[in-house]
């Protein structure tokens, strides 16, 4: 049986209700077994680490560059803020983030990390791949197949605000949301097969 | 007349005793090509200062690729683990929040493995985005071990820190003894002559 890797974010990863969650809905349309899902609140370099080129379907959903890759916490300006005295490596994010961290260039390094990422892995990779971005797009890919729209752009409120919480049952998204998503993705892929 | 840009670490430093200036590889190379210096590595530096300091215009440039765990901060500082651990048990304790935060940061956040990976990303994102561009004479030079072998430019085998003596008291600032650094100004010359 054909596979489908995921490799990013909570946009992507194992949902609450899997029925309902794009990933499990576009597996099943294309018939594949899933062998991998996005973790919540992952750097980038979680999306490169978890890559696998024996996987027929790759979807990469690509997050914001400022998270700080660390293998047990998801660290965020956000996280790293608001979970600074439960943890010291929180609180140490806290710093870096509050001294140390460059807002361009963390830009520009996620940039040269995908340009690497493009030109040397995915130039190999004889699956098809799929590049979303999750907030913005930062890097255009040259191998494979970029997604212009971002993820959370597809939610009715990015921000999160005046949207109850138990409308977005999986991966940020309604239900109604998850189908469309999965139906996009599989048109394209089935347009590109 | 023509230029050389060094770009680096404390390996291509400006030389601070401006009685030594005249006795550093960097300045006995540009007055062996008769050329004028547009630039010197920073000490300390990480890599994203190289990346920073390179100038397209520049008709030789020397880079000396510095160790993979340094962090970049600002123009004028970037973290080195070893620094910090010497100021907290040598010379009393961190003082600002700056050292505070990187040394937080050595301790919980940094990953050597991905360090290395990723600046071995961004020197394959150099070579390949920028330097593939560049129409003057590129020397790499590693500082401490060879993390890349660059595909535009010439590369030294040989670490510059491999080619020190190591007698500290007669070093200048650039880590070299007055010998070394004119060895190695002939080295560069003579391998620059050859590829033009």
């Amino acid at each position: 049986m054909q596979t489908i890797n995921f490799c990013g974010d909570s946009f992507c990863r194992i949902a609450k209700n899997p029925d309902v969650a794009w990933t499990t809905l576009l597996a099943s349309k294309l018939n594949v077994n899933i062998i991998g899902y996005g973790k919540s609140g992952a750097a980038h370099e979680h999306a490169i680490k978890t890559f696998d080129e024996k996987a027929d379907y790759t979807v990469f959903c690509w997050t914001e560059p400022h998270r700080l890759y660390h293998v047990k916490y998801p660290l965020s300006i956000v996280s790293a803020e608001n979970d600074q005295h439960k943890h010291r490596i929180y609180g140490a994010a806290n710093v870096y983030y509050k001294y140390l961290h460059n807002m361009d260039l963390a830009i520009e390094r996620y940039n040269r990390d995908l340009y690497w990422f493009d030109s040397i892995v995915l130039s190999k990779y004889k699956g098809l791949a799929i590049h979303i971005p999750c907030f913005t797009t930062i890097y255009k890919f040259t191998n494979h197949i970029n997604i212009n729209t971002p993820i959370n752009k597809l939610r009715d409120n990015p921000g999160k605000m005046n949207v109850p919480k138990t409308l977005e049952i999986a991966n940020h998204m309604t239900k109604q949301q998850n189908a469309m998503l999965a139906d996009k993705l599989y048109n394209i892929i089935k347009e590109r097969s | 007349m023509k230029t050389i840009n060094f770009c680096g670490d404390s390996f291509c430093q400006k030389e601070s005793d401006i009685n030594n200036r005249s006795l550093s590889w960097t300045t006995l190379l540009a007055d062996k090509l008769n050329v004028s210096i547009l630039g010197w590595g920073g000490p300390g530096a990480a890599h994203e200062h190289v990346f920073r300091s390179y100038d397209e215009e520049a008709d030789y440039t020397v880079f000396c690729w510095t160790d993979t765990n340094r962090l970049y901060v600002n123009p004028d500082y970037s973290a080195i683990m070893g620094h910090l651990h010497h100021l907290i048990h040598q010379l009393g304790g961190l003082h600002n929040n700056i050292q505070k935060a990187a040394y937080a940061y050595y301790k919980y956040l940094h990953n050597i493995p991905i360090a290395k990976q990723r600046y071995m990303r961004e020197l394959y994102w150099f070579d390949h985005a920028i330097l593939s561009n560049y129409r003057g004479v590129a020397i790499h030079l590693p500082c401490f071990g060879i993390p890349y072998v660059f595909t535009h430019g010439i590369n030294i085998d040989t670490p510059l820190n491999d080619m020190r003596s190591k007698d500290v008291k007669n070093e200048l600032n650039n880590h070299f003894t007055e010998q070394e650094n004119a060895m190695l100004a002939d080295k560069l010359y003579n391998i620059i002559k050859q590829h033009m």
